[in-house]
């Protein structure tokens, strides 16, 4: 939810943002034999968890102790969840496995392309990730080999299935990575690049601006 | 005005001041950038503990025979003179000799005792100047002067690490202090693990050309102005986000790329510099610092056993190791001197502790032997530094404000060759930088609700007899 009942979750002697949900769901997390699955059922399902997202202008101000919850903060996916939606979006960034199901990163080792996007070391105890973005992670995704080799796989793929008809690719991929289709702008935009330059690059550059966007890169 | 076009407005300048946003302090801490007396930092390391006796504070020669005594062995090669009177340097840094009267060459390092001696511990030690383990997520001496006083060239990364691969052996930990810490990953560093394989860092991706890369960034933007969700998406990580996206931008496109293009220095310079990776990575250091890049570390490339990290055939390795860095090292003094950079850069050579042929740890507080060779030598792969010494090591400080021609410190003639005069610990190594960068002795930022310094406590204090009296 972008902020915890208690923040942070390293600091657990800090005052709740409310003390009755956290007593109540204790409660009855005790209630129901300690079950995890009931417990992230229960939050999942709540009103709260269902409200509209916010943003907050600074980390500050979700650490401040009037704190008052409006709903989900938006916020960045981290490393590994962003290579898994991509590898679930697009193409697998890692192999898949017997099932055809892709590989997670997290089940990955930490390489260069999780590093610069900010997965931690096991050693370091890291309960905060940094959350502003760096120069690293934005060159890492502008120009990283790891990305790109990706990037490059799927758009062969999407020209050989979808030739001159981009829309045909577009909307689906707006389906799937963004729950929405895209506004008539957003389409003659991308459209626009395949007719300037009808080559597999063309897709190579519409994929790579559709998960850079900061709606893809966001959950909210 | 729209966030995206506010953000175009900016000067490079205000971006840089943005990027490096203080947090929190438990109070006041003054830089005082005026009396700074250096610029730029390159950050050299030894990894793997390059040993005081063969290199830069050689002792008593003893060839090597049958039948020797590890117990007689000090040096295993003679001594050669330099630039600098009286000073004698190990044969084989022949080209170190002649620059020695342009830096300060430090004979009283000591390492902490950490106990049983493992490199990675030494080497977290070295960079951060805290002992390991730490609670806290420990920033990295680039990373602190990253978070105070920012970039010089705003385009550049403020921290570049030239030549350490994380591919063999303990690469966690060695990744551990190539970090941040808590002060954040804006202040991390830039890696190029491979000097000579500079053009994916700051180029487009291979096979794409600059129009279709800048025709990719500005239908990028377009989008990013057309997004039906620009306002619900405006919170600080996304405006984090985008910022970045655009500084990746503007360091492709830039001029300042072309400090990581070696193709561009002609053949005598590739030349005089010599072809290994870590020669590459001194030269490359030189065009960062033409191009105001503020902190480069450029290291010997760590990998267990290998290269400094001699636990057998010391005297035959320590050689090759003299050979490896003697020529680039040297080159990039003189290169700096010439350009008139060397009064405002310092080149700091480091390596996490030294080596002796008989001791491991100090004297009085050995640790568990971690060589294999015989005592008594029956090849001459038995002659050589091979235990890891901690209470004598070499450093040198060249440039921005460092002494010319100063030897400091003195270590024993005779076994332990341990410091017996100026001992100086990493606290104050660190806070010796500090000061001649201007960056304050109590520096320090808040994490866990509570002051975390620069040096441990923030106790260190800068050496001043190092340094050109103001």
């Amino acid at each position: 939810m972008g902020r915890g009942l208690v923040f942070q979750v390293d600091e657990m002697d800090s005052l709740p943002w409310s003390p009755d949900v956290l007593d109540d769901l204790s409660y009855r997390f005790v209630e129901n034999n300690y079950d995890l699955k009931w417990l992230i059922t229960e939050i999942m399902n709540s009103n709260a968890y269902q409200l509209p997202s916010v943003h907050s202008e600074s980390r500050n101000q979700l650490a401040n102790d009037e704190f008052v919850f409006q709903g989900p903060i938006v916020r960045r996916m981290t490393a590994e969840q962003f290579a898994d939606s991509f590898s679930q979006t697009i193409t697998p960034i890692y192999s898949v496995d017997k099932q055809g199901e892709i590989i997670r990163a997290g089940a990955k080792p930490r390489d260069s392309f999780q590093s610069a996007l900010g997965r931690p070391t096991r050693e370091n105890v890291t309960s905060v990730r940094s959350e502003r973005g760096n120069l690293l992670e934005a060159l890492v995704l502008t120009n990283g080999t790891v990305l790109d080799s990706a990037l490059k796989q799927a758009a062969e793929h999407a020209f050989k299935e979808h030739g001159a008809e981009v829309e045909g690719f577009v909307k689906p991929l707006f389906q799937r990575g963004l729950n929405r289709q895209p506004t008539e702008k957003e389409l003659r935009l991308l459209v626009s690049f395949y007719q300037k330059n009808p080559k597999a690059t063309a897709y190579h550059d519409i994929i790579w601006i559709f998960i850079n966007l900061p709606e893809f890169q966001s959950i909210f | 005005m729209q966030r995206r076009n506010f953000l175009k407005s900016l000067s490079a300048s205000t971006l840089a001041t943005l990027g490096a946003t203080l947090p929190g302090r438990a109070f006041e801490v003054k830089h005082d950038l005026s009396t700074a007396t250096a610029d730029h930092v390159i950050w050299i390391t030894m990894a793997g503990g390059m040993a005081h006796t063969e290199t830069f504070d050689p002792k008593i020669y003893t060839p090597y025979e049958k039948g020797l005594h590890v117990d007689k062995v000090l040096s295993t090669f003679p001594s050669i003179p330099t630039s600098v009177d009286d000073l004698l340097l190990s044969k084989g840094l022949e080209n170190m000799a002649e620059v020695m009267h342009l830096g300060t060459l430090i004979r009283s390092y000591q390492a902490a005792d950490l106990g049983n001696i493992l490199h990675t511990k030494h080497q977290y030690m070295f960079h951060t100047s805290y002992q390991p383990p730490q609670s806290v997520d420990v920033p990295h001496i680039a990373s602190w002067i990253s978070h105070e006083i920012g970039g010089i060239n705003p385009v550049l990364p403020n921290w570049i690490n030239i030549g350490q691969q994380f591919v063999k052996g303990e690469k966690e930990e060695l990744k551990h202090f190539h970090s941040a810490g808590f002060l954040g990953a804006q202040h991390g560093p830039f890696i190029i693990p491979d000097p000579t394989q500079y053009l994916g860092s700051v180029n487009p991706p291979a096979g794409m050309d600059i129009s279709r890369f800048e025709k990719r960034n500005s239908v990028y933007r377009e989008m990013l102005d057309n997004s039906p969700f620009s306002d619900a998406l405006s919170g600080y990580q996304i405006e984090g986000f985008q910022r970045s996206m655009e500084q990746a931008y503007a360091l492709v496109k830039s001029p300042s790329a072309k400090a990581f293009d070696l193709s561009l220095e002609d053949e005598k310079t590739h030349e005089s510099y010599g072809d290994s990776k870590f020669a590459k990575g001194c030269l490359m250091a030189r065009r960062l610092v033409e191009h105001g890049a503020r902190f480069i570390t450029v290291s010997s490339d760590y990998i267990p056993f290998k290269s400094w990290d001699t636990h057998k055939d010391g005297h035959r390795t320590a050689a090759k190791m003299k050979q490896k860095i003697d020529q680039p090292i040297a080159q990039l003094i003189k290169d700096l001197e010439q350009r008139g950079l060397l009064e405002r850069t310092i080149v700091f050579v480091g390596t996490e502790f030294s080596r002796d042929s008989l001791i491991e740890g100090r004297q009085g507080k050995t640790v568990g032997d971690q060589s294999q060779t015989p005592n008594t030598m029956t090849d001459i792969s038995h002659y050589g530094m091979h235990r890891h010494f901690t209470d004598g090591i070499s450093l040198l400080a060249f440039g921005g404000g460092f002494q010319r021609g100063l030897v400091y410190g003195k270590t024993a003639d005779h076994r332990p060759c341990k410091v017996i005069e100026n001992p100086i610990k990493i606290n104050d190594v660190h806070q010796t930088i500090y000061h001649a960068l201007g960056i304050a002795q109590g520096t320090h930022g808040i994490t866990e609700q509570r002051p975390f310094y620069s040096t441990p406590d923030g106790k260190g204090k800068a050496r001043m007899a190092l340094l050109k009296p103001s």
